[in-house]
């Protein structure tokens, strides 16, 4: 809505007189060419909000790198633990989804006796996961296909460049970084160890008292949660207590 | 309309039967059966007549119709208590269990009524209620039946509210098997395995509610000879093996029917495998033989097909070379002159003695036995093959040489006598034997004591398929292909031929057996044939036994009837190895 693309040539007697719009150029050239020669590049500013004298828009491409955009698929990163070790369990979810199979794991077994604490609960770690960087499609399925929430593309660089192929095949040290994770619903923050914890077990009505579990049945006792009393003609309702 | 259609010969033979005189105020005489001696009955609106005493879940299965199950096994016995095969029929005024319920005649069954279809999605929502849902590491995944019925029959968010009960997530029962009591649904079929099949009742189930757990009973340790079983019928992931455990996801792997070749008793087998490796056998049903299981050792078998494989041919005593003398890449035409070259003179001459394995398949013996008869002119062939094991009460055998009954009959009907190992290396080191043509190097004694003896051999031609102290001693080594690299047959003990099926290909160089007597047969003039099936349909006619059997026809389906337990095989989507032979792709590895 309101403009107007048009062929033709003919405008108005100031364009068609050449001389005016000429110099109007050469005045953002040379606008440019000062601004460039005396100005500033304020880094910390984006770039529409600059003002001023700080209003150089070449990117010193080395020394200065413009950040990617939120969302942005970058380096794939194995997400690390509390203590380290990475999230990753070996399901292989992430080779299976693949479409490039550019990611090799192999699973290993943490043993019986082992004085790992945290790690016992799951039992099950990558020995080996390495992504193929080169074959890799940059398509982010692994990341959603991941149940663990152990490896994202959350990087925001790409690829670095590596004199030789063999470089490009990261392995668990190279891909092991950024900060760690950790969600209520991991496993090691449910329990000890992953034999039968020591606390005598009970069951989930005998807790109700502890504040370990609130159960939302409609007839929980307790103050100011009595039914309420229902006139006559009125259907119960279910959530009435809620 | 279908209630109708049953109900019909009930109503026409009523007034029929007039003999026995009906007791006033009686129950109604049951109306004869409408197929004697058969029971029909109704099941979705199709018609079944199945023989007395059949139970449901059987019944539905013939006319296809599917009724969920996890406790019931058609070889154990009948537990009833998953609950989640609960169906509606016309005499009964409640749910009844499928797989514990007879058919009786005229009853109309239904298995997809919204009443069946609600009790099946409130059985797999209490029986995961506890579940961990952890299929991330359980190595059940993919095929799990939690799994398959979670999306058949319930397919919708845990309700429960407050935590899971914790139990022990690695019990370690035994030596071959490991359990999470935490995914354990209870269905006892694991317990009643132990009491019922190999008869040795070490599993049990202890306390009560949702403190009911599977375990061993104290000072004790699930190690029959039979305990991996539990692991096979173990509808979750409870049981595990632990040497399978965390090595593939099931839905890499590809499967084949083959033959276990651990014992001389030849379980039917789906041998997993993926890319050149095998993972696991796994037992298939085979009424005459092994019914549904296999015994632990003979599972475990399958080791010696990915490790420590001769690989590539060579010429020359390796024994007697400094270690890693560069030998040089033969081809498969080199390496098979070579060994012509080196047995030419001695045929025909009583220097030469032929070592035959029961390991190898029925075209392997064939083809070599016959080109040792007729090329090298060998009248007696020396029995190798793995030593005398022990035997067990129920499947393993004290053989453990797949074939020794295939070798054992050829010999007969080539006309060759079969001589022990033992006579052997008492003739190679007095000279009677001067040369050594092995199909197979697996020695049934010392296979130290024994190189000694071949090392005095001036020819040693062998065809081997594991690296051993005997192969070092061979001048010409021919890497041979294992059963799975192959297809063929064997005999098993009871004389009952079977064939198998090829997995992948040779690892290596390797050739299977025939294919490296052809070799040499052809460079020396004589007969060759170009595959297994080619050696059989050419040779078998020689030996009477093999007369009646049909290669092609006898050759195992390469998948499962459709079912409950679907082969692991392309379960993504992708055709059955996908993932191509050799080493993973992934550089630098």
């Amino acid at each position: 809505m309101g403009y107007k693309a048009t062929q033709d040539p003919r405008t108005d007697v100031r364009e068609r007189a050449y001389l005016p719009e000429l110099l109007k150029g050469l005045g953002i050239t040379a606008r440019h060419f000062f601004r460039n020669l005396f100005g500033t590049r304020d880094t910390n500013t984006q770039v529409v909000d600059r003002k001023g004298t700080s209003l150089i828009t070449t990117v010193e491409y080395p020394d200065e790198k413009i950040p990617y955009p939120p969302g942005y698929r970058g380096l794939h990163r194995l997400v690390p633990r509390e203590d380290g070790k990475p999230r990753c369990v070996a399901c292989y979810m992430c080779a299976t989804i693949c479409p490039a199979q550019c990611i090799y794991i192999e699973a290993g077994e943490y043993e019986v006796e082992a004085k790992e604490g945290e790690s016992r609960v799951i039992e099950k770690f990558p020995t080996q996961f390495v992504i193929d960087e080169l074959r890799c499609i940059v398509c982010g399925l692994c990341v959603e296909a991941c149940p663990k929430d152990a490896i994202r593309m959350d990087t925001y660089e790409h690829t670095k460049p590596e004199y030789n192929r063999q470089g490009f095949v990261y392995d668990i040290p190279k891909l092991l970084k950024g900060p760690a994770v950790s969600h209520p619903s991991d496993p090691w923050n449910k329990r000890e160890g992953s034999e039968q914890p020591h606390h005598v077990h009970k069951e989930a009505h005998t807790r109700i008292g502890e504040g370990l579990v609130q159960l939302k049945t409609p007839h929980a006792v307790g103050k100011g949660h009595e039914p309420k009393q229902i006139g006559p003609g009125h259907a119960p309702s279910e959530r009435a207590v809620k | 309309m279908s209630e109708n259609d049953t109900q019909k010969p009930t109503g026409d033979a009523q007034p029929n039967p007039p003999k026995p005189p009906a007791p006033a105020g009686g129950p109604p005489k049951p109306p004869p059966p409408k197929n004697p001696g058969f029971v029909t009955c109704t099941i979705d609106g199709r018609e079944v007549v199945v023989k007395p005493g059949t139970n449901m879940i059987e019944a539905a299965a013939s006319v296809g119709v599917e009724i969920p199950f996890y406790c019931y096994h058609p070889r154990l016995s009948v537990a009833a208590n998953c609950r989640v095969c609960l169906i509606e029929a016309s005499n009964a005024p409640k749910l009844v269990p499928a797989c514990q319920t007879a058919l009786a005649e005229g009853q109309v069954v239904k298995t997809c009524t919204p009443k069946v279809k609600e009790q099946q999605r409130a059985v797999m929502e209490f029986l995961l209620l506890n579940h961990p849902v952890d299929c991330a590491i359980c190595d059940q995944a993919g095929e799990c039946k939690l799994q398959d019925y979670y999306m058949k029959y319930d397919y919708r968010p845990s309700r429960l509210e407050g935590g899971k009960v914790l139990k022990n997530k690695r019990k370690v029962l035994g030596p071959r098997v490991v359990l999470d009591q935490e995914r354990c649904i209870l269905c006892t079929r694991c317990v009643r395995f132990m009491n019922e099949i190999p008869k040795e009742p070490q599993l049990g189930v202890f306390g009560r509610g949702s403190h009911e757990r599977i375990d061993v009973f104290p000072g004790s340790e699930l190690d029959s000879n039979y305990s991996l079983n539990t692991v096979d019928i173990c509808p979750v992931g409870a049981l595990l093996s632990r040497d399978f455990r965390f090595r593939a996801r099931a839905w890499f792997l590809s499967a084949t029917p083959s033959v276990c070749t651990g014992c001389s008793r030849g379980c039917n087998i789906y041998a997993d495998w993926m890319s050149q490796d095998t993972y696991r056998y796994r037992p298939r049903e085979n009424e005459e033989i092994n019914k549904s299981w296999m015994c632990d050792q003979g599972r475990l078998s399958y080791k010696y097909l990915n490790l420590n494989r001769v690989l590539s041919a060579s010429v020359g005593r390796r024994a007697t070379q400094a270690p890693n003398t560069a030998t040089p890449a033969l081809t498969r035409v080199e390496a098979a002159k070579a060994a012509a070259q080196a047995l030419k003179p001695l045929a025909g001459s009583a220097q030469l003695a032929v070592l035959a394995s029961p390991l190898c398949s029925n075209e392997d013996l064939l083809a070599g036995l016959s080109f040792a008869k007729g090329t090298l002119g060998v009248k007696e062939v020396y029995v190798g093959g793995r030593p005398q094991g022990a035997a067990d009460h129920y499947l393993m055998t004290a053989d453990k040489n797949p074939n020794r009954k295939g070798l054992e009959l050829i010999a007969k009907g080539l006309g060759l006598t079969l001589k022990p190992f033992e006579e052997l290396a008492p003739a190679l080191h007095n000279g009677r034997v001067k040369a050594l043509y092995a199909l197979g190097t697996e020695v049934p004694g010392d296979a130290e004591a024994f190189a000694q003896a071949a090392a005095r051999a001036e020819v040693f031609v062998a065809q081997a398929i594991t690296e051993s102290p005997l192969d070092a001693q061979a001048t010409v080594l021919l890497p041979a292909s294992a059963h799975i690299e192959d297809e063929g047959s064997f005999v098993q003990q009871d004389g009952l031929l079977q064939r198998f099926r090829k997995a992948y290909p040779s690892k290596g160089d390797a050739a299977p057996h025939w294919r490296w007597v052809a070799e040499i047969s052809k460079a020396l003039g004589g007969a060759t044939w170009s595959s297994a099936r080619e050696v059989f349909r050419e040779l078998a006619p020689q030996v009477a036994e093999f007369a009646s059997f049909n290669w092609e026809q006898a050759s195992p389906p390469d998948r499962e009837r459709p079912g409950i337990n679907p082969l692991p095989t392309g379960a993504d989507g992708r055709p059955p190895g996908y993932r191509e032979f050799g080493t993973p792709r992934v550089r630098g590895i």
